[in-house]
Parts: structure tokens; C-alpha cells; sequence
């Protein structure tokens, strides 16, 4: 191939990115020396969303504290850049230079894995959101017809590692709290999943970006308020914040199942919880908000603005609230969700059934 | 098809190494590695319905159950 063509295929490549707003998976009906425009495309795409998902990371982090600080009396992060901007590399830096220990009876396999697993399916989720369809600031990454699902599968996974570490850990601190994250994920995963199911019985269809078309006229918190409640609670459950942070409940067990670790591996725990915060806030504004929809701005800037509201609802339950007890968590998870969620999936029904062309 | 072998041949290793393992939080961390890779293999069939669903229900689910009976059996806390 000479250079001219690889040039033009990179120019067709990135034109592609402007404008239309998916890779293939197969490679298909693409011309054979576009296949390099196509994978360069993908890198950088998959790039830009890694950066993204990164920023997102540290500016929650950021927000988080200053608003602990300013909600308890005190000043936060200061010394460390402009306000105490720079404090989480800062952070960072010190827990990379910390020594590495593993307790003599850990099962040293499991407990190096278990960070990880928190980690990537978060990351992995970020590429699965719509972040716009029009215009320059155009970042879906991928559209094909299960992205829903496959988001919610991603954010299944996490709780496991949360699960692996505790029991890796061998303490009882962190046994118990990995009997709770369990627990906690059983309740609450049936919910959450019903409440889905009723807006992809709405939207009559599996695909992220399907959804936010169907809600341009009205979104599906309407329609569906009952369903977002129990998502919504369901959201704040799967993070483990308060009210609901049973499994590292700080006060009983010392901090659950991260008690053992320390330096980097604590670092992906906490950078890995704090995305999937991130990634439950722009989830939440996709399925019920209407994602990018919005007048004006550019689609981007709205599903930030959806979600950074959510963010802001999380840290303020975060801040403000006190915890729920085990058991009463599990009867609310089975005895009101559930029910919850099966009503609101009846009702969707019958919208769908009788209202279709509404959404 | 050269992704298709390769996956398969990492399921095929995973599951033995999830029979075969004394640990049973390894055994358990390999069956976690061989969904994923079965899920991958669905993916790469581009049945993309099966693939999710199996993620969410094997990898979601059955693992964490899986999980929660390890660390209630004997020989889990008999280890510890």
C-alpha cells in the first residue's frame, strides 16, 4: 500500500469519526485498505473514553472531598496545586511508594486478582455509553444492538471482585464483608434487572442508543417513576455508599473487604469504585434522563450535566446519611423492590401495549 | 478463525484447570475466566444476546452463589 492511500485512509478514518458513530465488528462492506483507517479510529476512540472515564475519576474524587469538607466545617485538600486540585496524584504517587504487603495467609493468587476484576469492567463499561450522536463532540464508541445489556452486564461483574477479595483476604473482617457484598448483590440485582427490563419493553429495543431516541419527547422517567426509584436505590446498593455501605461498613468491620489491602491494590479498589459511581450517574441519565437529548448544547455536555446531578444525589447520600441495618436491607431489597419493579414492568406493559406510539 | 482457536483453546484450559484445582477459591476464579471466554466465543460468533446474557447470568449470578457456598463450606474455613 502506498503512502497516499494510507494517508487518505487515515483523513477517510477520521471523517468517519466525525460523523458516523460506530466500528464494525466485522469488517465487512469496508473497502480492504480502510481496515488500518477503521482500527485507528477504534484506538483512538477507545483511547479518548479511557481518558475520559479517567477525568471523570479524578474530578469526582476531587469534588467528593471538597464537599465532604465543606458539609463537615473543615477546608479539604488544599495545599497541593491551585485548591487542592493536584491532591489526588499527589495521592497517587504516595500509594505507588508504599511497600506492597500481602498477609502470610492470603491466598496470594485471589488477592492480587480481585482489584482488577473491581477495575476493568468498569472501564469496559464506559465504552458502551452513548455519548452523543451528532456533531464534533461525538463519542459513542460502539452501536450495535445489545448495548444495554451488556453495560449491565459489565457492572454485574464488578461486585465479584469486591466478593474474591474478601475471601482472599482470610480475616473476618473481610469475610464478613464479603458475605454482606453478596448478600447485598443478591437483593438487589433482581430489582434492578426487572426495572431495566420494563424500559427496554418501553424503548423496544436492547440498544443504549435506541433508548435515548425513543425518549425525545418524553423521557422515561415519567412514564417509569416507580422503576427509576428502584433502579436509583439499586444503583446506590451496587456502589456500597452509604446508606447502604454494609460491606465496608466502617464503624463494625474495619473496612470490610479492603480491611487487608493497602498501597496501589487499594488505589484500583477505591479509583474502580469511585468509576463505577461515574458509570451508574451516566447509566441512570441514559435509561431514564434521555441521555444526550437536550436543547442547545451539544449532546455531550448534556449526558455530563444528567450525570454529574446523579453524582451529586450519591455523594449527598454519601455525606448526609446514616447506615441501614442487614437485615432490614434485605427486606427491602425483596419485599418492596421486587414488587416495586414488577408493577412498574405491568405498567410499562400496558403503555407499550396501548400507548405505543408515545415513545 | 484464528481468534476462535485461541479462545478455545483458553476455555478448554480454564475448565480443566477449575476441575482439576485443590483451591476451591482458584477453582472457582478459573470457572469466572472460562464464562468470560465462552462469552467471548459467543461474541466472536456475533451472537451478541447469548454473549451478554451470558455474562450477566453465569458471571453475575451462578459465580457469585458459587462464591457465597465456598465460603460457607468446610474446607474453606478449615484453610483459614
Amino acid at each position: 500500500m502506498n503512502l497516499f492511500f494510507f494517508l487518505m485512509s487515515i483523513l477517510y478514518g477520521i471523517v468517519k469519526f466525525l460523523h458516523i458513530d460506530f466500528v464494525p465488528f466485522t469488517y465487512q462492506g469496508v473497502p480492504i485498505g480502510l481496515w488500518i483507517a477503521y482500527f485507528i479510529v477504534a484506538v483512538v476512540e477507545v483511547v479518548l473514553v479511557f481518558a475520559l472515564s479517567m477525568v471523570a475519576v479524578i474530578i469526582i474524587i476531587y469534588v467528593f472531598r471538597k464537599y465532604m469538607a465543606d458539609v463537615q466545617n473543615r477546608i479539604g485538600p488544599n495545599r497541593v496545586g491551585i485548591w487542592g486540585t493536584l491532591q489526588l496524584i499527589a495521592d497517587v504517587f504516595k500509594l505507588i511508594q508504599k511497600q506492597d504487603i500481602i498477609p502470610t495467609s492470603a491466598d496470594r493468587t485471589a488477592f492480587r486478582v480481585a482489584p482488577y476484576i473491581v477495575f476493568t469492567p468498569v472501564i469496559l463499561g464506559f465504552i458502551l455509553i452513548p455519548f452523543g450522536n451528532v456533531s464534533i463532540l461525538n463519542l459513542m464508541v460502539v452501536n450495535f444492538n445489545y448495548t444495554i445489556l451488556f453495560l449491565i452486564a459489565f457492572m454485574t461483574i464488578a461486585p465479584l471482585g469486591e466478593i474474591i477479595g474478601g475471601l482472599a483476604s482470610h480475616n473476618k473482617f473481610s469475610l464478613f464483608g464479603a458475605l454482606r457484598s453478596a448478600a447485598q448483590d443478591m437483593g438487589f440485582e433482581v430489582p434492578m434487572l426487572l426495572s431495566l427490563v420494563s424500559v427496554i419493553v418501553l424503548a423496544g429495543s436492547y440498544s443504549a442508543y435506541d433508548i435515548v431516541t425513543a425518549q425525545r419527547y418524553i423521557p422515561f422517567i415519567v412514564p417509569e417513576i416507580l422503576g427509576f426509584i428502584v433502579f436509583f436505590l439499586a444503583m446506590i446498593g451496587r456502589q456500597s455508599i452509604p446508606p447502604f455501605d454494609l460491606p465496608e461498613s466502617g464503624s463494625e468491620l474495619v473496612s470490610g473487604f479492603s480491611t487487608e489491602y493497602s498501597g496501589m491494590r487499594y488505589g484500583i479498589f477505591y479509583m474502580g469504585n469511585f468509576g463505577f459511581m461515574a458509570l451508574s450517574a451516566f447509566v441512570v441519565a441514559v435509561i431514564y434522563l434521555g441521555g444526550w437529548e437536550g436543547p442547545i448544547f451539544p449532546g455531550t455536555v448534556w449526558l455530563v450535566i444528567k450525570g454529574m446531578v446523579f453524582i451529586f444525589i450519591f455523594l449527598l447520600s454519601w455525606i448526609s446519611l446514616g447506615r441501614v441495618r442487614i437485615d432490614h436491607l434485605l427486606q427491602m431489597g425483596w419485599k418492596y423492590l421486587l414488587p416495586l419493579s414488577v408493577i412498574n414492568l405491568l405498567i410499562s406493559a400496558g403503555i407499550a401495549l396501548y400507548l405505543g406510539g408515545l415513545f | 478463525m484464528i481468534i476462535f482457536y485461541i479462545l478455545s483453546i483458553v476455555a478448554i484450559v480454564s475448565a480443566l484447570l477449575a476441575a482439576s484445582s485443590k483451591n476451591l477459591l482458584h477453582s472457582t476464579l478459573w470457572l469466572t475466566f472460562l464464562v468470560v471466554d465462552v462469552a467471548g466465543i459467543f461474541f466472536y460468533l456475533q451472537n451478541f444476546f447469548i454473549s451478554a446474557i451470558q455474562i450477566l447470568v453465569y458471571a453475575g449470578a451462578i459465580i457469585t452463589l458459587i462464591l457465597t457456598s465456598v465460603m460457607l463450606s468446610r474446607r474453606y474455613q478449615d484453610a483459614e
